[in-house]
């Protein structure tokens, strides 16, 4: 079983701005599986934050929705598709809003965690996290350089060419954890590679375990925390409870 | 209610903002004039370091032209940026030091990419009080500047100090932002307004990792300088 927690809070330069949070999140778990969506709105799109909204929100309805089909379908092949119409509906909006479809630019970044695999799907400067216990390997980072194209949106035109997806056999995996670029100097330990700052994800890890772990208490972390980058923080954790010890190995002989 | 503290990453370096300063140290600058300038640049040294962000953001270089173009101090941070008495001789090779500069600028941002750092658009600042000697090197110079202007990869700004300043010479060098003109020897409150720019922008969110990176962090943030009190209109 998966426990979740998360927030999205708006960074300090876009408060000072006087613009609200343009990153978006949302989580359900069910069943045994769980879905995780984050997005960062364009900061310099007018509707940004509500692209940002509707990709989270879309993107986990069908996340949900398809996992509760047809099994068979790989994950990889579904997170394709349901980029594809998490991008269509975007575009749509945009249309019928009579807006470029750029004003609604955000990055996104879904995980789907069922049984047998943790899959997950990127577009832009996400960053995605997996791993437990001292040992974390962040998933497919966005390419960066002089010569790389910089941050690309779902709203792209060769967006669904960039989608980055990796999908690791479940079994190994304690934690799944998604972040926006804005906590990158925090939790990530070297920028250039985009390693993970283990330490950070340990306690992340217990924290969420624990037993009154809460989205308010994380969300105050976010917003107190000295980020460095002024940008808005979202940050989703999925982390597998305690593993239920088998009670009948704990009798005595 | 639990406490939430986690160990976060003290240790990852801050954004950087690359400003060269480009200073006319020629003869005519000689008496008052260097003396207002190093008075000023001295008082930039202390300020730059009240500022807890754009002392460690704001890395300066001084490059002087006096005779010849010459690194005076190479780029630093602002935490550790020490005064040095300048002295005027020569003549006013700008363009040799406009080529310095942008050489100069052109390897910090490869090192801070190399380095996995983020920068912003770097400054480029020029202060003179003549025209310069080196005709054809500052013709080429000046389109040099100006291409890199175009691509975003510099912000330029033309200071003219005295009447004897050719500004026409300055105004080749920016198709963006047109040269001003010193009041007076108003080197201090110069240097003033430069250290509360620096502060200004590094509070700001307007830098990337490439300066694609940058123009798009830019779009969205204005950096907000402040009012140019040291200019005559």
């Amino acid at each position: 079983m998966w426990k979740i927690i998360g927030a999205s809070v708006p960074g300090t330069s876009h408060l000072a701005a006087g613009r609200a949070c343009e990153d978006a999140s949302a989580w359900h778990a069910a069943d045994g599986r769980a879905f995780l969506a984050i997005a960062d709105g364009a900061g310099s799109r007018q509707m940004s934050g509500h692209g940002a909204t509707l990709a989270v929100r879309q993107a986990l309805a069908l996340a949900t929705k398809s996992a509760a089909g047809r099994q068979a379908a790989d994950p990889a092949s579904q997170l394709s598709l349901i980029f594809r119409a998490v991008r269509d509906q975007v575009m749509a909006l945009a249309a019928a809003d009579a807006r470029d479809a750029g004003d609604y630019a955000s990055t996104l970044a879904v995980a789907m965690l069922t049984s047998a695999a943790v899959s997950i799907a990127q577009i832009g400067d996400t960053i995605a996290v997996v791993g437990q216990d001292g040992r974390y390997e962040t998933v497919a980072p966005a390419p960066r350089g002089e010569y790389v194209n910089e941050t690309t949106f779902l709203t792209g035109a060769d967006a669904l060419a960039e989608i980055r997806i990796t999908v690791h056999p479940a079994a190994g995996i304690g934690g799944v954890f998604l972040a926006t670029d804005g906590l990158r100097f925090k939790i990530l330990d070297d920028l250039a590679v985009s390693s993970p700052f283990a330490p950070f994800f340990d306690d992340l890890s217990a924290y969420v375990r624990s037993a009154d772990a809460s989205d308010g208490t994380l969300s105050r972390f976010l917003a107190g925390l000295d980020d460095q980058s002024g940008d808005d923080k979202t940050l989703v954790a999925a982390v597998r409870a305690a593993p239920v010890l088998d009670a009948a190995a704990r009798l005595p002989g | 209610m639990t406490e939430f503290s986690p160990r976060v990453n003290e240790a990852n370096p801050d954004p950087r903002i690359a400003c060269a300063l480009l200073l006319d140290t020629s003869s005519s600058m000689a008496g008052a004039p260097i003396d207002e300038l190093n008075r000023g640049f001295q008082l930039f040294c202390e300020e730059i370091k009240k500022d807890d962000l754009a002392k460690k953001r704001a890395e300066i270089t001084v490059i002087t032209f006096g005779g010849t173009a010459r690194v005076e101090i190479p780029f630093t941070e602002g935490r550790d940026l020490e005064p040095r008495r300048l002295t005027a001789s020569g003549g006013t090779p700008l363009g040799a030091a406009l080529d310095l500069a942008l050489d100069q600028l052109s390897e910090q941002k490869q090192a801070y990419r190399e380095a996995g750092l983020e920068y912003y658009r770097p400054w480029l600042f020029v202060l003179t009080d003549g025209a310069p000697t080196d005709g054809a090197a500052f013709t080429a110079a000046a389109a040099r500047v100006k291409e890199v202007e175009v691509a975003r990869g510099v912000s330029v700004f033309c200071i003219g100090v005295g009447p004897d300043a050719r500004l026409a010479a300055l105004r080749s060098l920016s198709a963006q932002r047109v040269p001003v003109t010193l009041d007076g020897l108003s080197f201090s409150e110069f240097f003033g307004w430069l250290s509360a720019s620096l502060s200004a922008a590094s509070a700001s969110n307007a830098f990337g990792s490439s300066d694609s990176g940058v123009a798009t962090a830019e779009s969205a943030e204005q950096i907000p300088l402040p009012p140019a009190g040291w200019a005559t209109a």
